[in-house]
């Protein structure tokens, strides 16, 4: 296949994705993990349509657009659909991933310091059971909506758990950049301390928010267009050059635009239908990038990722616990809540892509197979768990009996649905949002 | 409301100011720290880079009445690897991907200028101007070339009169070839209407077709002169008919299929056209067909044989924004300023033979053509600009004359160069000049994304 080829099957696989946005569809699986399935069956591991070389010519688009989705990530950080995340709700999402976090990465340090693994050692084994940590922190929010737009769920346990789920994605997302900065680029004349390089991520980031906060000002159509994209290809660039965490930088680069900018919410509706169109094809490369060779000629690099599963496991069940006995509205939930917070999503899958890409070899290889991993994990615990969960909890309502008639049925079922979401807005055809939707908590 | 009748504030162009500043403090910064550094992150900074720094250049230099174009060249040249060395050579190169789209969208665009009515209206215009613009341009250029070619055009020194001949014939085939992108880039920014925008997307747009043809014959021409023991052969010729129809087959057929897929489907139409940037160039250039024609085609056949035409140029429009930024910024990058150092008298003679030939042929055609007054004012200054299109003929002679094509593509970049420069001035300025440029399309403005909510509200 030749990198054309390729292009153009990601072009497809975006206009799918773009076609879908709006549409209040929830088509395919919530992790979207059926797009790496597909990607490593084409990869160089399996069919190999797509080989290796082919997959770093596509590196610089790859870094783009995990820097995109973790921009529009930063852009809408603390909202979900219009309103502001409750500040307990935030609390309470980032303690549970860090918690989780913390876990898996004191299990995956307890092993790659008591057991030797070839090819992992000093900082390789600081990254590997930090980045695990970072992996698999998140819980990620789309499970819920996905369950949300399929069975029509709604209550105050679904909200709760949007809510954790839109506040958590901070942890693994400053760990990756915390991580980075501990080995900056080997061609940077600059000495600084990991702090230093971490500050000077945010910095980074911050500045190119503020100065696309400057270029909107005014600015219309594909100028809103261009100063984004400028910006954005101009952070991940010079974080690349340093060594820094792209995703990171990106991220901070999107919660200072949001508060520097008067426009923010314009913005928000502006790039949020941007982003399946950017995920499915990235999914796809991941999953033609994920490298099982390591594994395969070192068994403990298998261990290490059944340990960080079983980890996270645990994380997330204490961390159901500490979100029961904290929050009252998660009552209702029962006590294996936990287990509904092992959705894993594209934040995760970012992460162990991006620490694949600086840290090439058995620790950014496994990296992104854990991120994976936890992704299979939770589309095949969660989800459906979740589906139970909200039922039981009376935020589902039963499906219709199969002998009532069509008309009664269709009666049953239509106050649990809810209306479609209105089409994704151009810069030029923008509804305010209600006071209320800005303010609500 | 158009940025005519809301002038810029201080505060704005302040705060352009110190953007750019930033901007290129930033990259400054990241190469004197990064030194030596080629790899794909140089890449991606560079892009970003000249994407803004192109734009916030020409938000800046606007007050002089420059195009934005000027703007974004002047951006590239200045951070390119000839003066601040922000961005180098290898990263240059890496952007021509970047190109295919451009030149893609240019020709779409272009096609879909083009109006039978306006064209049928015009056709005289167009015919004398384009026989006059080659005859004359063709004559005279090369009969200037083979003047300085003994004292000032040094690989031209030791040939035989014949063989200078021969080069000036192929010189003036290059000095009458125009530049589709920068007269699209000026009327994209401009949304110029009127007979002189007319006039001269009909001319360039039809005057690429004319120049490829006759630089098969002029190459033919030139083999047989400078090799005793070549044949002119009719050959090159068949080859050419070959992709010219196969062109315009391709492009029809393109064109009907996207005018179907704009009235059946018409969504995500940005996909859309980057994948046919990319996807249909590849498979025009597998066939050896002429991509830019096929594209021009195609935005012909939607816009005179559909509905659809508005449509298509619209989200044309709001792609090329950016695209036409990178394209024009990485253009200035690439511009060899040492090398114009260096062959600037004879760049210069060259030029300005050209433009005078330019100015004198518009204005016979134009009497003879019974012009209206502003193309007979106005109608030599949209010619001068030459881009990709010349730099990619004259790589092609130096493909096809190794003895002195190198040389040759030299004095040709030098002598684009200039006319890269002054030309999109030009014609920006017969724009303004006759009124025909309604208003600059959406930039920067005041009031822009805060007004729209404020109208939504």
């Amino acid at each position: 296949m030749s990198a054309i080829a390729l292009l153009m099957g990601l072009l497809v696989l975006s206009y799918l994705g773009s076609l879908l946005v709006g549409t209040g569809k929830t088509r395919g699986l919530a992790s979207g993990i059926e797009f790496i399935g597909l990607g490593f069956l084409v990869g160089p591991h399996a069919l190999g349509l797509v080989e290796r070389p082919m997959i770093t010519e596509f590196e610089p688009i790859v870094q783009v657009a995990l820097g995109w989705l973790t921009f529009v990530v930063g852009l809408d950080f603390g909202r979900v659909e219009g309103r502001r995340v409750q500040t307990t709700s935030s609390a309470l999402g980032i303690a549970c991933a860090v918690v989780t976090g913390a876990i898996v990465a004191a299990a995956v340090g307890y092993l790659v310091s008591t057991r030797h693994i070839p090819g992992i050692d000093g900082i390789g084994a600081v990254v590997l059971a930090a980045g695990a940590g970072a992996v698999s922190a998140e819980t990620a929010r789309n499970a819920v909506e996905w369950v949300q737009g399929r069975w029509g769920a709604r209550g105050p346990v679904s909200r709760l758990l949007v809510d954790i789920g839109a506040a958590d994605d901070l942890a693994p997302l400053v760990a990756a950049g915390a991580i980075f900065a501990f080995a900056p680029a080997a061609g940077v004349t600059l000495s600084l301390p990991p702090w230093g390089w971490f500050g000077a991520s945010v910095a980074l980031g911050a500045l190119l928010g503020t100065v696309t906060a400057m270029l909107l000002r005014g600015a219309e159509g594909d100028a809103v267009w261009g100063a984004l994209i400028g910006t954005l290809l101009l952070g991940v660039g010079a974080a690349a050059r340093f060594g820094l965490c792209t995703i990171f930088v990106t991220f901070v680069m999107g919660i200072a635009l949001a508060g520097a900018s008067p426009s923010r919410r314009v913005l928000r509706k502006m790039v949020s239908p941007t982003e399946r169109a950017v995920l499915y094809p990235l999914l796809l490369l991941a999953g033609a990038r994920l490298d099982p060779t390591p594994m395969i000629e070192n068994r403990m690099l298998f261990a290490l990722v059944a340990l960080v599963l079983l980890a996270r496991i645990g994380g997330k069940v204490l961390s159901g616990f500490i979100v029961r006995a904290t929050a009252s509205s998660a009552r209702p939930a029962g006590a294996w809540l936990g287990i509904v917070l092992l959705s894993s999503g594209p934040v995760s899958t970012a992460c162990g892509f991006v620490f694949a890409l600086r840290f090439p070899g058995p620790v950014g290889d496994t990296l992104l197979v854990c991120a994976v991993a936890s992704a299979i994990l939770g589309e095949v615990v969660s989800t459906l768990s979740l589906k139970a969960m909200l039922t039981e909890a009376g935020e589902i309502l039963p499906a219709p009996v199969a002998s009532a008639p069509p008309m009664q049925a269709g009666a049953a079922r239509a106050p649990s649905v809810p209306p479609p979401p209105p089409s994704p807005p151009s810069s030029s055809e923008i509804l305010p949002a209600s006071p209320e939707e800005d303010s609500a908590g | 409301m158009s940025s005519k009748e809301r002038a810029k504030g201080v505060k704005t162009r302040a705060l352009d100011a110190l953007s750019l500043a930033i901007v290129f403090g930033l990259l400054w910064i990241c190469t004197k720290l990064t030194p030596g550094l080629e790899d794909d992150a140089s890449l991606v900074a560079g892009l970003g880079f000249l994407l803004l720094a192109g734009t916030l250049t020409s938000e800046l230099i606007e007050v002089f009445r420059v195009p934005h174009l000027t703007g974004y060249l002047l951006a590239g040249m200045v951070a390119g690897p000839h003066v601040l060395h922000l961005i180098d050579h290898e990263s240059v190169k890496r952007l021509e991907p970047v190109n295919t789209l451009t030149l893609a969208l240019i020709a779409l665009a272009g096609g879909c200028e083009l109006r039978v009515d306006a064209l049928k209206e015009g056709i005289r215009s167009l015919a004398v101007a384009m026989v006059l613009q080659c005859v004359l341009g063709l004559l005279f250029v090369g009969g200037i070339f083979m003047i300085a070619a003994p004292v000032m055009i040094p690989f031209a020194k030791d040939m035989t009169p014949i063989a200078v001949f021969a080069v000036a014939l192929l010189w003036g085939v290059l000095a009458i070839s125009r530049s589709p992108s920068a007269t699209l880039g000026v009327l994209s920014q401009t949304r110029a209407k009127g007979p002189l925008t007319t006039f001269t997307l009909g001319f360039v747009m039809s005057s690429d077709v004319v120049v490829v043809i006759l630089l098969a014959g002029a190459i033919g021409v030139a083999r047989s002169l400078m090799d005793p023991g070549a044949v002119f052969s009719l050959q090159a010729f068949g080859a050419l008919g070959h992709e010219i129809l196969g062109s315009v087959s391709v492009g029809t057929t393109l064109g009907l299929v996207l005018a179907a897929y704009l009235k059946l489907i018409g969504r995500q139409l940005l996909v859309v056209l980057i994948a046919l940037g990319f996807g249909a160039t590849e498979v025009l250039r597998y066939l050896h067909f002429d991509p830019v024609l096929a594209f021009l085609v195609a935005g012909f056949v939607v816009q005179n044989l559909s509905k659809q035409g508005e449509r298509f140029m619209h989200a044309i429009e709001g792609t090329s924004g950016v695209v036409y930024v990178v394209f024009f910024a990485s253009a200035g990058a690439h511009l060899d300023l040492p090398l114009l150092k260096e062959l600037w008298p004879v760049a210069v003679l060259l030029a300005g033979s050209r433009a005078f030939i330019t100015f004198v042929a518009a204005r016979l055609s134009s009497r003879i053509a019974n012009d209206p007054p502003r193309i007979r004012t106005w109608g030599w200054a949209p010619l001068i600009s030459q881009a990709g299109l010349t730099l990619g003929l004259s790589a092609l002679i130096a493909r096809e004359f190794p003895a002195f094509g190198g040389a040759f593509r030299a004095l040709a970049i030098a002598t684009v160069a200039l006319n890269e420069i002054v030309g999109p001035i030009l014609f920006k300025l017969a724009l303004d000049r006759t009124d025909e440029s309604r208003g600059q399309a959406p930039a920067l403005e005041e009031g822009g994304l805060e007004e729209t909510e404020t109208r939504a509200a």
